[in-house]
């Protein structure tokens, strides 16, 4: 069975690498990158959010400080976005940091409410402090097309470099699914006070993931600033947190794979749903994927990924239940 | 010797309700030691105190002459010490092994090695054929004794049982005891909390008796079953006429 999954992983990324290739379709190839885009976002959002359990809805806080902090560095000062991303990541970390210490004691919707409210003041900051983020106007790029300004002509230019991110992030779940970072995360998810017992700083590896998380999730959000060249402090917006924590619950939480395929399902359902139904009736595409959303959640409560498992089952014997392990091993 | 933990003046007040009063209580190295008390005795209580899960409001603590009272319970757990929860806490979605592993993982940072001690554990236990199985579907007994499992895979020198006996059928007592016994000979020390006087009876070297949150008795089993005042308290006269 191992071989079907490593034909699987071979064929997908034959796939991710030469999918855009195939169409010249300027839309397809925009729904390709986004695709990439919002998978990478939803795998770091997993490693707080499916791994350790804390169900943050205030991502786009991250999201939206990598998109200011390269984009201000790169107007301002004329810093290229690639090393404009790095800053960025380091101030994501640092707000994470300050927000993580206050709010990681917080269980359940404390800690889910306190991060939605983190992302809020920073919308309402950034709507304000006009000076420094031109308010409501927005931050726009100048089209300068060149590899040291981040700016391609080409979406597969883009594409490729969201797939690199993607990638980085999918190997870098898998290692922390397979080491002892990852084992600590789902045992305190699980059970916080069983994993104290165990010697594990609960709130020392929280925050650990959270600011991992905090920042590759501020590297897309400078990619998204290069890509779009246009945004507005509706970056930090509920909608896009709901978004982020969305994709990875559909896909599957606490999987390497099922933010990808949650995005890769969830991303072209509502580019498709606007283009087609989106002129109709106003709203009806919103509402159509809200039904969607809900079915989902009610047949697939364990994400789309869990529908792959059994073509990688008998990885262990399938002793599922117990009684079954008991029997074996009276006989 | 010098005792492998000492309890000195050790109070824990919640409120206006005194769980554990003045208390002093010596383990020495490689000792099993039973607690034994009504219930509401404070036994939990000063496990919990013990482990880092309540602060004591006064006395110390010290295991192997470092202090560990009122620190938090996973400083705790590196110092040496590993404690079962009475109500269990299982990592519901995790595999036997896997939750096994979490605690190995303290000593050993790769995962193939915390994989090995925790197998080695898992045999111990006789708990191997279930290592795949996810920790939600266990029997109650089995999750009560993953519990030891992944407390003993965390290495301990002292182990802090808590009714792990409770709700065995009196056919698989003896083989926990069994278990629990090789591995006090492996050079683990046992401070175990029960009600199954039987077990307690046959495992332990000393039982320590907790009434009221005091100190009642302190002795071997047969001086402590013998005690009037731990009979008047706890054991009744129909145990001591048995006995």
């Amino acid at each position: 069975m191992r071989a079907v999954k490593y034909l699987l992983l071979v064929l997908a990324i034959v796939a991710a690498a030469v999918g855009p290739l195939v169409t010249s379709n300027s839309f397809v190839r925009d729904l390709w990158v986004l695709v990439a885009m919002w998978g990478a976002v939803a795998t770091a959002w997993n490693l707080i959010g499916g791994y350790a359990g804390g169900l943050s809805l205030g991502h786009a806080a991250f999201f939206g400080i990598g998109a200011y902090t390269s984009s201000l560095f790169y107007l301002d000062l004329h810093l290229s976005p690639w090393l404009g991303a790095l800053a960025g990541g380091v101030v994501a970390m640092l707000s994470a940091l300050v927000i993580g210490f206050i709010t990681i004691r917080l269980r359940g919707p404390f800690f889910a409410l306190a991060t939605l409210a983190f992302a809020a003041i920073l919308g309402i900051a950034a709507t304000n402090l006009t000076a420094l983020t031109h308010g409501a106007e927005g931050m726009t790029i100048p089209f300068a097309p060149g590899l040291g300004h981040a700016i391609f002509a080409s979406k597969l230019d883009y594409y490729y470099v969201a797939l690199a991110l993607l990638l980085a992030y999918v190997a870098l779940t898998w290692w922390i699914s397979v080491s002892r970072f990852g084992y600590y995360l789902v045992a305190i998810r699980e059970n916080e006070d069983a994993a104290q017992a165990l010697g594990i700083d609960a709130v020392r590896v929280k925050l650990a993931a959270t600011l991992l998380s905090a920042f590759m999730t501020a590297l897309v959000g400078s990619f998204y600033a290069q890509y779009r060249l246009f945004f507005e402090p509706s970056i930090f917006a509920t909608d896009i947190s709901v978004q982020i924590a969305l994709f990875a619950i559909i896909g599957g939480m606490g999987t390497v794979w099922g933010p990808l395929l949650g995005a890769a399902i969830l991303v072209p359902v509502t580019g498709e749903l606007q283009s087609w139904l989106g002129s109709s009736l106003p709203g009806i595409d919103a509402f159509v994927y809200g039904a969607i959303l809900v079915l989902a959640i009610l047949f697939v409560p364990n994400g789309f990924v869990s529908l792959l498992r059994p073509l990688f089952a008998a990885k262990h014997p399938p002793a599922a239940t117990q009684q079954a392990a008991e029997a074996e091993a009276k006989t | 010797m010098s005792a492998l933990l000492q309890l000195r003046n050790v109070e824990k007040r919640f409120g206006g309700l005194l769980a554990v009063k003045d208390f002093n209580l010596d383990v020495e190295p490689g000792e099993i030691v039973g607690l034994i008390g009504p219930n509401g005795a404070g036994k939990t209580t000063l496990f919990s105190c013990i482990a880092g899960y309540h602060r004591i409001t006064k006395g110390s603590i010290v295991l192997d002459g470092h202090e560990i009272g009122n620190r938090p319970a996973f400083e705790v757990c590196r110092a040496g010490v590993a404690r079962t929860f009475q109500v269990v806490k299982p990592f519901a979605r995790m595999t036997v092994l896997q939750s096994a592993m979490v605690g190995a993982f303290l000593h050993h940072r790769d995962a193939a090695s915390a994989r090995r001690v925790a197998l080695e554990v898992l045999g111990r236990l006789h708990m191997e054929h279930l290592a795949h199985v996810e920790a939600r579907s266990l029997t109650l007994v089995l999750k009560k004794r993953l519990e030891v499992a992944r407390a003993l895979a965390t290495q301990p020198r002292l182990l802090l049982l808590d009714e792990v006996m409770a709700g065995l059928s009196p056919g698989e007592v003896p083989e926990l005891l069994d278990v629990i016994r090789s591995i006090n000979a492996g050079g683990v020390t046992v401070l175990f909390v029960e009600h199954i006087m039987a077990a307690v009876m046959t495992i332990a070297q000393r039982v320590v008796v907790l009434h009221g949150g005091e100190l009642l008795a302190d002795g071997t089993p047969a001086e402590v079953s013998r005690d009037p005042r731990v009979v008047a308290a706890y054991l009744g006269e129909e145990y001591a006429a048995g006995a």
